[in-house]
């Protein structure tokens, strides 16, 4: 400690007492952190890959494939919209319709979101109100859907 | 995850470590090289600082993204800093020599400071390899503005426009796509090493700075620890958004400022304003938080107000017009959003908020589930400093935790769409508040410190 030159005994005490508690307090939370930090790793190392590439994702698409998909067929200076309907969806969770767009801007980039781009991802939706002559690509015949829009 | 992408952002960060180390040369220069090693990551978080300015106005002048303009800005950096300093006539550290006898009991509480930091870093870095995206902002606009960067190479108006946090600054995208970059994909799994860059680098800079005062480890790394271990910071650390690194901005500015409030030299004003420029072009909370220091900073020199408050001023400013570009590129373009949702004199309309909101703002400051003791402690450092009569940082300590209650509860009470509650996916108070309390990483030590010396000034190294 530095050497004090000037100060109350008062002073004296109050520093060596928020020292020690600073460090008593620290060295008691440090193993907690760090088996708090150990826990969430050992939960992230049980997850695949794509759960991790997923991540928060997998709370808001049914099925990872519907994005591996359109990941996939979609070049990358392509388009894309997602459509949602009151279809059914299975494994759909309440963020499904609302923020399934959100997710698809972060995961297919550079693709880029568009009004009336070819790529149709549908989730609930019914591919004949879409266009007329639409294809379906891709489908898991639960809710999730790759289209193609004609030209 | 590979070790090829590891290898490629440790690869950016030696970069970015060189650009700050120029820069502190030239400011600063170094006595030795134990100084050196002392202020390594000093050199960090100012490269991190600059370089992310610098890409930041690159970006808004329409300069292509790249390879090439990350290696030109961070290689340039270091390069203009060390001729810099070989025209400021700085001299080459001097050789390490043996510790004088005696002198080993610090060595044995550092050892034991840095290994408690090396433990908790290692458990970090084993879990930000296998991190997923799990927070919501930063998937929903922080990460996807940095894709966007790598991927166009630019602020592509589409997607600048379009996402959410239109108007929160890129700083954090771009040195987040120079992390794509580097590791030769968009692996937003690796890139939580990043944030873990950062936060290693924040503890070394904080340790650095106090020790390079002769503040006593003993003092130091309990007090950093501390904060390291809260919580808060512990969960939130590897969050590739950009809450941690504006507070590691601002704290880092709050103890240069301190610092300089009590020394006068010239590189601690330089750096401060260097921070507080990028904590600006990190998250709008910057601007809130830059203030705040500032007008505490003018509080605490009131009787040298003369010659103190037009440098603090100038500095403050100086730090504001870097983000004036972003500013005019975003206004430019439409994007509003940056105001109070009240309004001016819409606030009065919204009372009933204010009780509620510095309610909130206080419970979660020094809510201990969260923060731990940290600012208990900094109010009873405040009091031990003003009472040894180290009046200076006592006063900048107080005004500054006055003033950042006021503003959070600011924020709260004019945003009337926020629900009152600590519930972090709700209102922003938690993140706010760190903002706060981190500041005490640096400023708890300090004022502990001069508390225990009963002077303010002389302390230096």
């Amino acid at each position: 400690m530095p050497v004090r030159t000037r100060g109350s005994r008062t002073v004296g005490v109050g520093v060596a007492a928020c020292t020690v508690a600073a460090a008593i307090v620290a060295a008691l939370r440090l193993p907690f952190a760090v088996v708090d930090v150990d826990r969430d790793t050992a939960h992230l190392s049980s997850l695949s890959y794509e759960d991790r590439e997923f991540a928060a994702g997998n709370s808001v698409i049914p099925n990872q494939r519907l994005l591996y998909e359109a990941r996939a067929r979609i070049p990358s200076s392509g388009t894309y919209r997602v459509v949602t309907g009151a279809g059914r969806i299975e494994d759909a969770s309440k963020l499904t319709r609302e923020f399934a767009a959100t997710f698809a801007t972060y995961f297919l980039m550079p693709r880029r979101p568009r009004e009336n781009a070819r790529w149709v991802l549908c989730l609930g939706c019914d591919a004949r109100t879409v266009a007329p002559g639409t294809r379906t690509v891709w489908s898991d015949g639960a809710g999730s859907s790759l289209l193609e829009t004609p030209r | 995850m590979s070790l090829h992408a590891i290898a490629g952002l440790a690869g950016l960060n030696l970069l970015v470590l060189g650009a700050g180390a120029g820069v502190l040369w030239t400011v600063r220069g170094w006595a030795s090289w134990a100084d050196a090693a002392r202020l390594c990551g000093v050199a960090y978080m100012l490269g991190l600082a600059v370089v992310g300015c610098l890409l930041v106005l690159e970006l808004v002048a329409g300069i292509p993204f790249g390879l090439v303009a990350i290696l030109s800005t961070t290689l340039g950096t270091a390069l203009l800093g060390l001729l810099g300093g070989w025209k400021l006539g700085r001299c080459a550290p001097a050789r390490p020599h043996l510790r004088a006898a005696g002198a080993d009991r610090p060595v044995v509480v550092s050892a034991l400071g840095v290994a408690g930091a090396v433990l908790l870093l290692e458990a970090l870095f084993r879990k930000a390899r296998i991190a997923g995206l799990f927070e919501w902002d930063a998937m929903a606009f922080w990460v996807p503005k940095a894709k966007a960067i790598y991927f166009l190479h630019g602020l592509d108006e589409q997607f600048f426009t379009s996402l959410p946090g239109a108007s929160y600054p890129p700083l954090v995208p771009a040195l987040e796509a120079s992390g794509f970059t580097f590791m030769g994909a968009d692996d937003a799994v690796t890139l939580h090493l990043l944030p873990w860059f950062a936060l290693a680098g924040f503890l070394a800079a904080t340790a650095g700075l106090l020790l390079q005062r002769r503040v006593s480890p003993g003092i130091v790394w309990p007090c950093v620890l501390l904060v390291a271990v809260t919580p808060r910071v512990v969960a939130s650390a590897l969050d590739p958004g950009a809450d941690m690194l504006l507070d590691y901005f601002v704290s880092l500015a709050a103890l240069l400022l301190a610092l300089w409030l009590l020394e006068r030299e010239r590189w601690q004003i330089v750096l401060a304003g260097v921070f507080l420029a990028a904590a600006m072009l990190t998250k709008r909370e910057g601007a809130l938080l830059a203030a705040c220091l500032s007008i505490a900073a003018c509080a605490a020199s009131w009787r040298e107000r003369r010659r103190i408050w037009p440098i603090v001023a100038a500095t403050a400013a100086l730090a504001f017009a870097v983000s004036v570009p972003w500013r005019v590129w975003f206004r430019v373009r439409g994007i509003g959003g940056e105001g109070a949702e009240a309004g001016g004199l819409g606030l009065f309309d919204h009372l009933d908020r204010v009780w509620p909101s510095l309610e909130l703002t206080l419970r979660v400051a020094f809510d201990p589930a969260r923060w731990l003791v940290v600012l208990p402690l900094a109010l009873v450092a405040m009091a031990m400093a003003a009472l040894a009569g180290a009046s200076v940082l006592s006063r900048f300590a107080g005004a500054f935790t006055v003033l950042a209650i006021g503003g959070f509860t600011w924020v709260i009470w004019a945003f009337p769409s926020i629900p009152v509650t600590a519930n972090a996916s709700l209102n922003p108070i938690v993140r706010l508040t760190g903002g706060l309390v981190l500041v005490f990483a640096g400023l708890l030590p300090l004022l502990l410190h001069v508390a225990w010396l009963g002077r303010e000034r002389g302390g230096g190294g």
